[in-house]
């Protein structure tokens, strides 16, 4: 679903996903990115610290590290408090 | 403990609100359906007795318009409401009858609602705008019958109970053109609210990220 999301919905996605090693064009298709967008995205949580590098067999592999943690922690506290005191609908 | 309440009172909230907008979306789909119908319905017998009488003419003719008029928001509204449900389901698919989903689940899932929510919210508000035209223009309808009715029932040339039942018809769907409107729009409250509310949280995700 091509949804709007924003920056810290896709990092928190990647970050998710990454769990497990994947590859640049997994992440690119399961977070549905542009290779460019997707890219970018994925160097500046390098760049953080938040995702690491390893290569097998000549592929470069992006894990989430322990770094990203605490971001992962607190978007996902945000995030259900999105849905704390909302109102419940009746028909 | 406290924050597995928490995750199952959000769960809870998230899958009844989906049960609920899926509901809502399904009945402004038939209202949709059902509106067209009865502009089709209306502009077809108008065009009929304006070839057999010449009286009433212009009564006829606003007739006619109002169900070109109904005919073409309501197209649009059935488009506009499937489009909705088809995306809509898409995130509901994704559940797959799961009970107690994980946080991350969870959050997966009000992610794609925000995501939804951010991309609908000119269509939902478009919805809200095309079904209260649509509610006047029945509303209208049911008024140019009732003055028809009174104008022809002397003349005998109307049969009372088929014109009284168009005109509750009308009734009900402007009405129902009416509530469904203020259901969305009580959705629509209670989502905006949530944008405002994730754009802090951005602001909280940013400065975390700066910290660390």
């Amino acid at each position: 679903m091509n949804n709007r999301r924003t920056q810290y919905e896709i990092y928190w996605e990647i970050l998710t996903y990454c769990k497990t090693p994947r590859s640049i064009t997994q992440i690119i298709q399961r977070c549905n990115l542009n290779s460019k967008i997707g890219q970018e995205y994925v160097d500046f949580l390098v760049s953080k610290g938040y995702l690491g590098k390893t290569m097998e067999k000549e592929r470069v592999l992006f894990t989430t590290t322990t770094a990203a943690k605490g971001y992962v922690e607190i978007f996902m506290k945000l995030y259900l408090e999105l849905f704390k005191n909302s109102p419940e609908f009746r028909l | 403990m406290e924050t597995d309440i928490e995750l199952t009172n959000a769960e809870t909230k998230i899958k009844k609100e989906m049960k609920h907008f899926m509901a809502l979306t399904i009945m402004s789909l038939a209202f949709g359906a059902m509106a067209m119908a009865f502009a089709i319905a209306t502009i077809t017998t108008n065009v009929f007795a304006l070839t057999k009488t010449v009286s009433n003419m212009y009564f006829i003719l606003f007739s006619l318009v109002i169900g070109f008029v109904v005919a073409y928001f309501a197209l649009r509204y059935v488009i506009s409401s499937a489009e909705v449900m088809s995306k809509f389901d898409e995130i509901q698919e994704d559940e797959n009858g799961e009970k107690n989903l994980s946080s991350e689940r969870i959050t997966e899932r009000i992610v794609k609602l925000m995501g939804l929510y951010r991309e609908e919210k000119p269509q939902i508000k478009r919805m809200i705008l095309v079904s209260k035209i649509a509610g006047v223009c029945f509303f209208a309808n049911a008024l140019i019958q009732t003055i028809i009715v009174f104008i022809t029932f002397n003349s005998g040339t109307v049969e009372l109970i088929p014109s009284v039942g168009g005109i509750l018809v009308s009734l009900i769907m402007g009405v129902v053109g009416f509530y469904l409107p203020s259901s969305f729009h009580k959705y629509a409250i209670c989502w905006d609210d949530r944008l405002v509310k994730s754009e802090e949280a951005e602001k909280k995700m940013a400065s975390y990220m700066e910290e660390s």
